[in-house]
């Protein structure tokens, strides 16, 4: 028998009406920007895991030195000292912040991306 | 029972995983739109709704691409991930998630779908709908191509084979070989 005779199967009529129904509605165009923004993120998130070891390791490497070369500091130098102590000090306190910098200044990307 | 092959290749993921743009512009052409029609059932048919969770759906995903193993189809991650999205929203405004009718799960209703004519309030339901476009969108990009031209386009066999470049008992073949593959997408109800 022709296809076109032939009476719709149970399975056909239901297919007919849900893909038709999976299809709808049209889709807003995405942001232009948006892929670029996606691929900076995944990128990112590459870049920070890597970074933030290293920037971690960095710190604690340069503490160590100095804490190393604190006893040779001649001993009426105490301000050579006290710098020993702060240059580290400060490193941990900043590698924070520069993170949580970092962090919003990406989510005001995404959302220049959205708008 | 036929397998289906993950729809995402690897060169696709590999270029999403070192955060080149082009892939990721692939990605959004790829499955952009399908994301949206997902989120639109999804929520209940809520525009705007539906393109902040098709949009945070991505941005998450990219968060999380490394952390995709390439084991599900790509798209199936991306509406796990618009899922949850959803879910968060709908958890602020107080809402539940809509249940499946009558408390049945999905694949007993798509184990009728041979039998009998699934209902039009079934039909209606935006958490099937959504599953639907899951499926269609989950299947190789060939099977994915055929079954809307047939159903949604409305082809016959042979417009089918002219267009698809095969013959007609080829292309019957292959046509049945695509049902059967939706028919296992849409058993694989994913609600991760």
């Amino acid at each position: 028998m022709p296809e076109a005779n032939k009476p719709e199967s149970i399975e056909e009529r239901n297919l007919r009406i849900l893909v038709s129904a999976a299809l709808t509605p049209a889709a807003p165009p995405l942001p232009p920007g948006l892929p670029s923004q996606l691929a900076f993120r995944a990128r990112g998130n590459t870049a920070a895991r890597m970074d933030l070891p290293l920037a971690a390791a960095g710190c604690s490497a340069l503490g160590l030195v100095l804490l190393a070369v604190l006893p040779l500091l001649p001993a009426g130098r105490t301000d050579l000292r006290w710098w020993a102590l702060v240059v580290p000090a400060a490193n941990l306190l900043l590698g924070p912040f520069a993170a949580y910098l970092v962090v919003r200044n990406r989510k005001g990307e995404v959302f220049h991306a959205k708008t | 029972m036929v397998k289906v092959l993950p729809s995402a290749d690897p060169q696709l993921i590999a270029g999403l995983r070192r955060g080149d743009p082009g892939a990721w512009a692939d990605l959004c052409n790829r499955f952009g739109d399908a994301l949206y029609r997902y989120a639109f059932h999804l929520t209940g048919g809520e525009a705007s709704w539906a393109e902040d969770v098709r949009q945070e759906t991505l941005l998450a995903s990219a968060e999380a691409i490394r952390s995709y193993r390439g084991e599900a189809p790509l798209f199936g991650w991306l509406c796990a991930i618009a899922r949850r999205k959803a879910a968060d929203e709908l958890r602020r405004r107080g809402r539940m998630m809509e249940p499946l009718p009558d408390g049945a799960d999905a694949s007993t209703i798509w184990d009728r779908m041979e039998r009998e004519p699934l209902p039009e309030d079934r039909i209606e339901q935006a958490e099937l709908r959504a599953e639907v476009v899951r499926a269609l969108w989950n299947l190789p990009p060939e099977y994915h191509r055929l079954l809307v031209a047939r159903y949604a386009e409305g082809m016959d066999v042979d417009a089918l084979a002219r267009r698809f470049g095969r013959s007609y008992k080829a292309m019957e073949s292959l046509l049945s070989r695509a049902r059967a593959a939706l028919r296992n997408q849409l058993k694989e109800v994913d609600h991760a």
